[in-house]
């Protein structure tokens, strides 16, 4: 008896202990000082911001400081005195320029700017707590290295970095200076691009090694009160900037090891993480995911702040600098869509935790225009709290048909979010079904407003009803040569190009070549509710006449998980590097058309739509619409006037906007991308080691209205189906690869579609 | 009488399962069956339009198909397997568990093991290249049924063996004893006794085979996916599919009239049983 009371008391205990761990260990109280802490989530891929703590009230408030615009910021620091210091450089004079706020970041004013420098570019830079401001630079042609130490209202103080001759792999990257940082006491530290810590005598510019962190591969070193960190993408490790000793810290060790990004510095325009000292042992840094606190050699973060609910969560967003001014109050400095701001964030005890309002999205597949959407959204409506779903993150393995399983039970239950990104997802069943709101009334509105490329937008207007509606669409191109220009016209002809002139269409795996070629045709796949066997028969055939695998067998260049991976692939500069003879790729940005046309220039290439003979046709992208059954209609409409509307719209990369207005701020960006005079070359290598050398201008009007041209041509838009496309790839590769005869991939094909089409 | 509420104690929580699980979720299957997707009624249009998809049709027809060929097949194949192994002595027990291997692989295990023997690159076609046979496409051809087929019959076989012998553990050996001292030979025993005796036992084991050929969905998704060679497009394809494009009308028409099918088909079995 005594030994089925314990048996049934260890079930009990054992259930009870399972039900306990489920919360997450990392997230939590950080230990020692108390902070203000708002929803209880962390926030990941799949299940983005999600509160848990919903109810509370009390949450950080983000605010745009008036911060002058064109700024890029080297430094910002709270000076001991309380005033908050940023050393920047104007985007347009390029002169260095001190600002100071007094009054935490409300207000800013000049605080002098720095004179003499007109030959100084530097790598990076960096404000101490006294005040001074210290910008390094490396003289590549005589290799060495020097720094200057600013003042505001007073000379620039140039020094020569004497950099001691360490063992190191690259001795001549030692003097390669990629970041520097001063610590909480004023002691100056700069890295090395092969990943060297020296300590810098600021009168002398003698430096001591700190550290040698070539094994990990850091690029980049941050500092919080006296804790050096050498970020990488494997890890981060963490120094007393004092003594040199090394701490271990598991938790932010594995942070960085699962994300690599985060260790990782983009030239000129900050990192995914931003770090600030506290008190103690205590330091903050920022995510994407958000504000935490942790305590060094602790094992927990806790999450200050949600970075769902601001523009933290934005992942197109790069940090420059966290400086917190006291816990109630945080100043970040970010550089998101062309510009760099430095945001306040304040907390708001009287703020409900999770905005009441929660507006539910899912899109099957990331993406950063998505991202980008949400976090402005968030930002203009900070009553609003946008649950953004993930169907597919990447991590768990989930395949796209458990995701929309689990999409259409929470919409059988009467759960389904509030707007749904129709990318990958069963539209038209889902229009059948009554699953989508109608949105004419919207779009008119919209239409009158910005107006539309309307050759696109007719292709989702059936009897004055509008279920889905894309944000953006990209057209794939096909040029190079006057000849390969009108080969593009069709596969078949690019096919009979490719093979009368030599050369070869580029080595690209199978799938990746389908996955090229696949809108380029397929507009015309189906015939009413029957695939057209022809039509496949042809791609396929054509298909497998241009595909040349490399010596080694396939390479695969698009197997990630973002759906933003296919767009933006055309480029003439494999031509001009002779690893093909034609291009065919989608033309997304107008990043993409100044590079193409800096190409072009010089091989004297041209381009057009490619495959226009068959179908004109465009990709549509991020594709959205309302659920019928949501509860918040207005805040899922003002949602999509978000997606489809000029501000975001007008962002470049991820395609082109359908939204007139958005598409003509983009050509304005474009044709003063580099300004009047700062027109960088870009160099690009192949993988022999061929290497070209790019002038980079503005697009021309000439360039725009050709492009505009092609934009305007397009009205079909390539099939979409998943399940069609999924199937055509998979017997397409097969044949493609040989395993299976052109014939056998296309019965195959048409008896799977086919049944497909008849359910 | 107490007895008699004893059993019903131990009856309700299950009854209870089947009632909140089972029976008010088909409740609400058949309501959906005559709903339209979008909301109000559809009267039998969801019937008719499900009776005349094309997709149904070949679905059903290679679920019956599938089962008419499986079932038979399994019942005399797992009896002579039962009859061999009945009264072998020592190993009976070792060989009976070696049976039951099968059943306890996982179905991914299953699909991989498939993919192993029967891809294009496969073991089948490794061996048959090496006798100058040219490969079979086994999964995107015909013979994809055979192959289905003999997975299910691989994996069934033996739990079906071990349900056999256990039929025939339950027959008295007296009864042997005494057709032995009238004369009777081994194959007048299988007739007269052995046969007659587990024929209530081949009921149950009729029906559990039966609800098993729904099962081997789970292998054929996993090696082929949702559109697999359309020999062996199943009905559990079709739901699977349905469910995916949101079709829960056509799904629920469906499903009311497998179950009507699948309850017309037991209780014919149970009938043909009683007479």
């Amino acid at each position: 008896m005594r030994k089925k009371i314990l048996s049934a008391l260890l079930a009990v205990v054992v259930a009870f202990a399972g039900l306990c761990g489920c919360g997450d260990p990392a997230v939590g109280g950080a230990g020692g000082t108390e902070y203000p802490a708002e929803a209880g989530g962390t926030g990941n891929s799949a299940e983005v911001g999600k509160a848990s703590g919903s109810g509370g009230m009390g949450r950080f408030l983000e605010q745009e400081t008036s911060f002058p615009e064109n700024m890029m910021i080297f430094g910002m620091e709270k000076l001991e005195d309380g005033t908050v210091r940023v050393l920047g450089q104007s985007e347009e004079s390029g002169q260095y320029v001190f600002y100071d706020s007094a009054d935490d970041g409300d207000s800013w004013v000049s605080a002098g700017e720095v004179s003499g420098l007109s030959d100084f570019f530097p790598e990076a830079g960096a404000v101490s707590s006294d005040g001074s401001g210290v910008l390094v630079m490396t003289h590549y042609k005589d290799e060495t290295a020097e720094m200057v130490i600013l003042d505001p209202g007073q000379e620039a103080r140039r020094v020569m970095l004497t950099i001691p001759e360490v063992s190191a792999s690259r001795p001549e990257n030692l003097k390669v200076i990629v970041a520097c940082a001063f610590d909480a006491e004023g002691r100056f530290f700069i890295e090395s691009l092969n990943s060297h810590i020296f300590q810098v005598d600021l009168s002398t510019g003698e430096c001591r090694e700190f550290s040698d962190m070539e094994e990990s591969y850091s690029r980049n070193i941050g500092i919080a009160g006296n804790w050096l960190f050498a970020l990488s993408g494997g890890g981060v490790a963490i120094f007393n900037s004092e003594d040199g000793s090394q701490v271990e810290d598991a938790f932010l060790n594995d942070l960085f090891a699962k994300n690599p990004a985060l260790g990782e510095k983009n030239t000129d325009f900050g990192a995914g993480f931003a770090l600030a000292g506290g008190t103690a042992d205590e330091i903050f840094y920022v995510t994407h995911e958000g504000l935490f606190v942790h305590s060094i050699g602790g094992s927990v973060a806790e999450q200050l702040i949600d970075g769902a609910l601001n523009t933290m969560g934005n992942t197109s967003a790069l940090f420059y600098h966290l400086v917190m001014l006291d816990e109630e109050n945080f100043l970040v400095s970010v550089h998101l869509n062309r510009k760099t701001t430095v945001l306040k964030y304040t907390y708001d005890s009287s703020a409900s935790a999770v905005p009441e309002t929660e507006l539910k999205v899912y899109a099957l597949n990331d993406s950063n225009y998505l991202r980008q959407v949400m976090s402005d959204y968030q930002k203009k409506h900070q009553d609003v709290y946008v649950n953004l779903t993930i169907g597919m993150s990447g991590d768990d393995g989930v395949t796209a048909e458990d995701a929309i399983r689990a999409l259409n039970t929470d919409i059988l239950a009467g759960n389904g979010p509030d707007v749904l990104i129709l990318d990958g997802l069963p539209m038209d069943s889902y229009i059948e079904k009554g699953v989508l709101a109608d949105i004419a009334s919207l779009i008119q509105e919209m239409r009158e407003s910005d107006g539309f490329f309307e050759n696109v937008a007719a292709a989702y207007e059936k009897d004055g009803a509008v279920y889905g509606f894309p944000a953006k669409f990209y057209v794939m191109l096909a040029g190079g040569t006057a000849e390969a220009t009108a080969a593009g016209a069709s596969l078949q002809k690019m096919a009979d190009y490719v093979e009368a002139s030599g050369g070869t269409y580029g080595q690209s795996g199978a799938k990746s070549l389908l996955q090229e070629l696949y809108p380029v045709s397929s507009a015309g796949f189906l015939s009413g509710n029957k695939l057209n066997e022809d039509k496949i028969k042809q791609f396929l055939i054509q298909s497998k006449r241009l595909y040349t695998p490399t010596e080694y067998g396939d390479v695969e260049l698009y197997d990630g998980g973002m759906a933003d991976e296919l767009v933006g692939t055309y480029g003439t500069v494999s031509i001009l590097m002779g690893e093909s003879c034609i291009s065919c790729g989608s033309i997304a940005s107008m990043n993409g058309l100044v590079l193409e046309a800096a190409a072009s220039a010089q091989g004297g290439f041209d381009y057009g739509l490619a495959g226009r003979e068959d179908s004109k046709s465009f990709v549509p992208y991020q594709i959205a619409g309302i659920g019928s059954g949501t509860a918040n209609r207005d805040a899922a409409e003002d949602f999509l006037r978000a997606l489809f509307g000029k501000d975001c719209g007008s962002i470049d990369g991820n395609g082109f906007p359908v939204n007139r207005s958005a598409y003509e701020a983009l050509c304005e960006y474009g044709m003063n991308m580099f300004g009047e005079t700062d027109e960088p070359g870009v160099s690009v290598s192949s993988t022999d080691g061929t290497s070209l050398s790019l002038e980079m201008k503005n697009a021309t009007e000439e360039q725009i209205a050709k492009l505009t041209g092609i934009l305007e041509e397009a009205d079909t838009p390539a099939q979409t189906d998943k399940v069609i496309e999924d199937i055509i790839m998979e017997y397409g590769e097969s044949a493609l690869r040989g395993d299976i005869g052109v014939d056998e991939a296309v019965l195959a094909i048409l008896q799977k579609c086919n049944l497909y089409l008849a359910e | 009488m107490k007895k008699k509420y004893a059993g019903i104690v131990f009856v309700l929580p299950h009854l209870l399962g089947v009632l909140l699980f089972l029976f008010l979720p088909f409740l609400d299957v058949v309501r959906r069956s005559f709903a339209q997707a979008a909301g109000g009624f559809a009267g039998l249009s969801n019937y008719g339009e499900v009776l005349h998809n094309e997709a149904f049709r070949l679905a059903a027809g290679n679920t019956i198909r599938f089962t008419a060929v499986c079932l038979p097949l399994l019942m005399l194949l797992s009896l002579l397997l039962a009859l061999a192994l009945y009264g072998i002595g020592s190993g009976e027990a070792a060989l009976k568990n070696s049976l039951l291997i099968p059943m306890a692989i996982p179905a991914a295990c299953v699909a991989l093991l498939w993919q192993l023997l029967f891809d294009n690159h496969g073991m089948i076609n490794g061996m048959l290249s090496a006798f100058g046979v040219a490969p079979v496409s086994w999964m995107s051809t015909d013979a994809s049924f055979y192959v289905l087929v003999g997975s299910y019959l691989w994996k069934n076989a033996g739990y079906v063996t071990v349900l056999w012998v256990a039929a025939l553990d339950g027959i008295p050996g007296e009864v042997y004893e005494a057709a032995r001292m009238d004369g009777a030979g081994k194959m007048a025993s299988l007739f007269f006794i052995t046969l007659p005796c587990i024929r209530p036992a081949a009921f149950t084991i009729g029906v559990i085979s039966f609800l098993n050929t729904f099962k081997v969905f789970r292998e054929a998704y996993l090696v082929a996916g949702s559109y697999p060679q359309e020999r062996i497009y199943l009905i559990s394809h079709l739901f699977n599919n349905w469910f995916l494009s949101l079709s829960v009308d056509k799904m629920a028409a469906g499903a009311v009239l497998l179950s009507v099918v699948t309850g017309a088909a037991v209780y014919a079995l149970q009938r043909a049983w009683e007479e």
